[in-house]
Parts: C-alpha cells; structure tokens; sequence
C-alpha cells in the first residue's frame, strides 16, 4: 500500500489484507471465491475457485485437459535479441542463484540462517575467464551491458561454461536487471533474462 | 531396592484420569490434524479431540523443550545501561503417548543442556514436565530402536510407562513425580496380576521380533573407534544430500543451535536462539570465506560422526535412538541408516 501511495495509485486505503483479497476476488474471476473467510474455512483453495461455494481446484487437469486434447504448437528457433560481441564479450545469465532465497528475497533474507548460506550476489564466472581477466575468487567487478552497470562480487565455479556468467536476482544492492533485455518471447511474452550481451572490468582502486 | 509401583489401568478410565491430570498441568498429546499429520499438540478439550495412539508423531518432543525459535531475553538499553528481562516461566506439563525413543532422546538431551552449566530455559521446561509413554508393540516401517537399546519398552527415564495389554495398560512409575502421580489417583488402577506380567513380557517379545530392519549401529560405532571412513562413503553421500537440514529438524537428538540478537528499536531487542544444522555450509563457514568442510564431498561427515563415533567415545552410547524420522524425510536417501550399512559393509583395507 506504502508503495502504491508512493507511486501515486488511487484507491490505496484498505483496511486489511482480508478488504485486499476482496478486491482481487472481485477482478480475477479464478480467484473470484478466495475471500479470507473462506480460505480459512479450507486451510486454503487452490484456484480456480470462482465463487464463495466452490470448494477450490484440487487437480487442474486430473482425468482430462480443459481444453480438450493437448495442443502442439510448432515453433521456429530464433536467435536471441542480443548476443556477444567484442565490446561485450560475456553472456550474462540470471535466475534464481540458491535455493535458500526466494525471488526478491524479502522474505528469505528476514531469516538470518538463509542470510547465513547465501549472504549476498554473486557474478558465477569460470576459472579459465577469470585468469584470462585477472580475477580472483571473490573479487569486486564492475559488470557493464548497453543498458547499465552494477558491481557484483565473483566466483569462480565450474557451474558455467566459459563466456558464460550467472548472477541471481535475489538482492536489490545488485540490481540486475538494469543489465538485462527488455526483448520478449513473441508468442509466451516471457522475457529474454536468459541472454545478454555483458562486459567485465576490473575495479579500479586508485 | 526401591519398589516401584506397577498397576494396570483399564482403558476405560484413561479419559477420566486425563481429565483430572489436566485440572492442574497442561496436557500434550499425540493428535491427527485435519491434514492427516499426527503431532504432538495441546489438548485443550478431551470430550472433543481424539488422541492419536495408533500413529508416530512426525516431529518429537524437541520443539516443546528446544523450540524451533526462542526468545531467551528482551534487551532495552537506558542510559548507557543495559536490562534484560526473560521470557516467563514454563507452567506444569504432562506430554502423554510419547514414544520411548522420544523419552531416550529427551534424556540425551537433559546431558548436552547440562554441560557446563544447566541451560536455565531448558532446565525451566524439563523441571515443569512429566512424560507419560507408551511401549511399541509394534514398531513402524523405519524404526530401529532395537539397535540403539532405546525401545521398544524402556527400564528407565519415565515419568509413567503405558504399555498396551489390549483393554487395560499395564502401568509402571518411574521415582519422584511419575510414583506421587500413581498414588494420588489409585483409585483408577487396581493391582497386577500374574497373568498380566505374562501378557506384558509376551508382547515385548513380539514387538522385538517385529523389526523389519536390523541395522549394525554399535558394530557401526565400534567400528568407528577403529577405522577411517573412506572419502568415497562420504562423497556417495555427499553427492546425495541437497542440504534441507530436515534430518537435523526431526532428528530428536540435534540440539545445534545459533544465537542472534535481534534490534527491534534503537534502544531495544531481543536474543533469540533457532535451530541450526551442521549439515548447512554456513555452519562451519568463515568470515573470509574459507569453509574447512567441503560441502561437496562431506556435507554429512559431522552429522554421523558426531552421533556415532564421538557421543560413543564420551557417553558411551550413540545419540541416534531409532525413531526412523530422518529415514522417513531424507528424499535423497542419505539418512544414518544408509551411512551404517555402508560403512559396516565395507571390508578393513
């Protein structure tokens, strides 16, 4: 709400999350029946659940598909938006680096045992670059796409091929997406997070 | 030569003593929750909830006397100075059901809390308890009390042992609060007969045949005092662990913990100590980075060498006492039972 207020959204004055859910039931017909009574009623419904009397969806598609019989769907390989180039010669990878830590991690990192197993991002970079760079395990880079920079603490792993690094998304201080792609899946929507083209550089320290 | 009381109770009047037995103490026991999980819980009303004696309790007694999190103490701090306040005191508990390998662990507990000093939030709930258990006549799929002298009946520790003779229980008192107990509420019991010692030691003996498993846990530990593990045990298990920390959660016997004091304002906060796991690369992690266990080749060297090798060098008895629970929630397969029988199997070099 703090956030929507900030924003300037109108309408940011519920009461309680209970009055929240209210309004989601009201615009998402699959969660039409998940009102906070209910949900209680039922240790939880798994949607769709449309209105109030409905118990909730145990099993999307249990005996058949709901749509029928499963549809495929041919599609044709196309290169990514943006691949390597001698000005950025790293393909930069980002998803979820640990286990221990949930997309944003607000709430994983309130726990100071996931804190502990996983305490901050990392740049995964294999052994071979970072000779090739002059990098040490656990070192400050400065990790550049067309887009922007962040600062990124490295390790060296064998996770990754070489040309290849991975960081996670999980921590704000490193906000990673000001590297990525805003290209997208033409048919999924589902952004191109997986490629980019990045260059690393040295801290300097003078 | 202390005789200690043995009565039978017959099963009618378990609810009536309960009733009267949670007139003055809280009462925990074994209860089915709506999503089928049977867990040690509060009984609150005993018209209206089943206990639950014919499944094991998926987590132990641990969380009652080591909660998963605790607040050991409040901090303010007021003019430079520092005051603490702790949490209340425990109030009177009488945990019924509760399975003998939970009472073993509760006592290998009741050590680890006593050195050096006695753990005063610990020692507040365990002088506020009586455990009231209840013999195996049959052990589940995964037990293996046997192996660790910690069931299926117990000599000692209890407060009350139950023992089920199929319409009555055979009871016995452990000294001090289980023996007053037996006393005050007599009236419920009547006297042993012979025929009942034969009943009772019959199903001791059936329930000991029962076992499905027969794990090699003191030749384990004898072996250990001797020999090395090879590093390719460790690495075959290693390999297999995705390091969830839920064996060291439902083990009864983890008792690792961390402390963390936590600011609620700039001027006060509280210290809290959560469950921790040695199994976790953070455990033994350095503040350079260093971590002198390699997580990806011996994630569960400490675990088992822990239980296995160096409580049986110092209190002569492993800490594992059968339960199975790690063996039941281990997806990888890697519980202490995989690591015995490897290790057993394994001929001298």
């Amino acid at each position: 709400m703090e956030l929507g207020r900030r924003v300037g959204c109108p309408g940011m004055d519920f009461d309680s999350d209970a009055e929240i859910m209210e309004e989601i039931s009201l615009l998402a017909p699959i969660y039409g029946g998940m009102h906070y009574d209910h949900l209680a009623e039922n240790h939880g419904l798994q949607w769709p659940c449309p209105d109030r009397h409905h118990p909730g969806t145990e099993f999307l598609h249990k005996y058949y598909f709901t749509r029928g019989k499963g549809q495929f769907t041919i599609t044709r390989h196309q290169e990514p938006c943006e691949e390597a180039s001698k000005k950025f010669p790293f393909t930069l990878v980002t998803g979820r680096g640990s286990y221990h830590h949930y997309h944003t991690a607000t709430m994983t990192r309130n726990s100071r045992r996931l804190v502990r197993e996983y305490p901050q991002a990392k740049l995964e970079i294999h052994k071979d670059d970072c000779a090739e760079l002059n990098i040490v395990n656990g070192e400050m880079v400065e990790l550049h796409s067309k887009r922007g920079a962040v600062r990124i603490c490295t390790q060296v792993t064998d996770r990754v091929k070489p040309g290849t690094v991975f960081s996670s998304f999980h921590f704000f201080e490193v906000p990673i997406n000001r590297l990525t792609i805003d290209a997208m899946d033409p048919k999924s929507k589902c952004p191109e997070f997986k490629v980019c083209a990045v260059a690393i550089r040295k801290v300097s320290h003078d | 030569m202390i005789d200690l009381k043995e009565l039978i109770l017959p099963k009618a009047n378990l609810i009536p003593l309960l009733r009267k037995l949670n007139k003055d103490n809280r009462l925990v026991v074994p209860v089915k929750n709506d999503h089928g999980d049977t867990l040690f819980t509060e009984i609150r009303d005993l018209d209206t909830t089943e206990i639950d004696l014919a499944n094991q309790p998926q987590a132990s007694l641990k969380p009652f006397f080591l909660p998963q999190q605790e607040t050991l103490a409040h901090y303010s701090i007021d003019n430079d100075q520092y005051r603490f306040t702790t949490p209340k005191a425990a109030v009177d508990t009488i945990f019924f059901g509760v399975r003998s390998c939970d009472l073993t662990s509760l006592l290998y507990m009741d050590l680890i809390f006593s050195k050096p000093s006695k753990d005063a939030t610990y020692y507040d709930r365990r002088n506020h308890s009586l455990i009231i258990t209840l013999g195996c006549n049959q052990p589940y799929e995964n037990c293996f009390c046997e192996a660790t002298n910690s069931g299926p009946y117990l000599e000692y520790g209890y407060g009350l042992q139950f023992i089920d003779l199929g319409d009555s229980y055979y009871v016995s008192a452990g000294r001090g609060k289980g023996a007053d107990l037996l006393e005050k509420w007599n009236y419920f019991f009547h006297e042993v007969e012979e025929e009942d010692h034969k009943i009772r030691y019959q199903l001791f003996l059936e329930a000991r045949g029962q076992f499905s498993r027969n794990i090699q846990l003191t030749h384990a530990c004898r072996k250990l005092q001797k020999e090395t593990v090879p590093d390719e045990i460790w690495e075959s298990l290693a390999n297999r662990c995705y390091d969830c920390g839920g064996c060291a959660y439902v083990c009864p016997t983890c008792t690792c913990f961390s402390v963390d004091d936590k600011p609620q304002s700039s001027t006060a906060g509280i210290r809290v100590r959560s469950w921790d796991a040695c199994t976790s690369g953070g455990f033994t992690r350095m503040a350079g980075g260093h971590n002198p266990v390699n997580r990806s080749s011996h994630a569960l060297k400490r675990r088992f060498l822990h239980k296995l090798k160096y409580d049986f060098s110092s209190h002569g008895k492993a800490s594992c006492t059968g339960c199975g629970r790690c063996v039941d929630i281990c997806f990888g397969g890697v519980d202490i039972t995989t690591f015995i029988e490897l290790f057993t199997r394994q001929q001298n070099p």
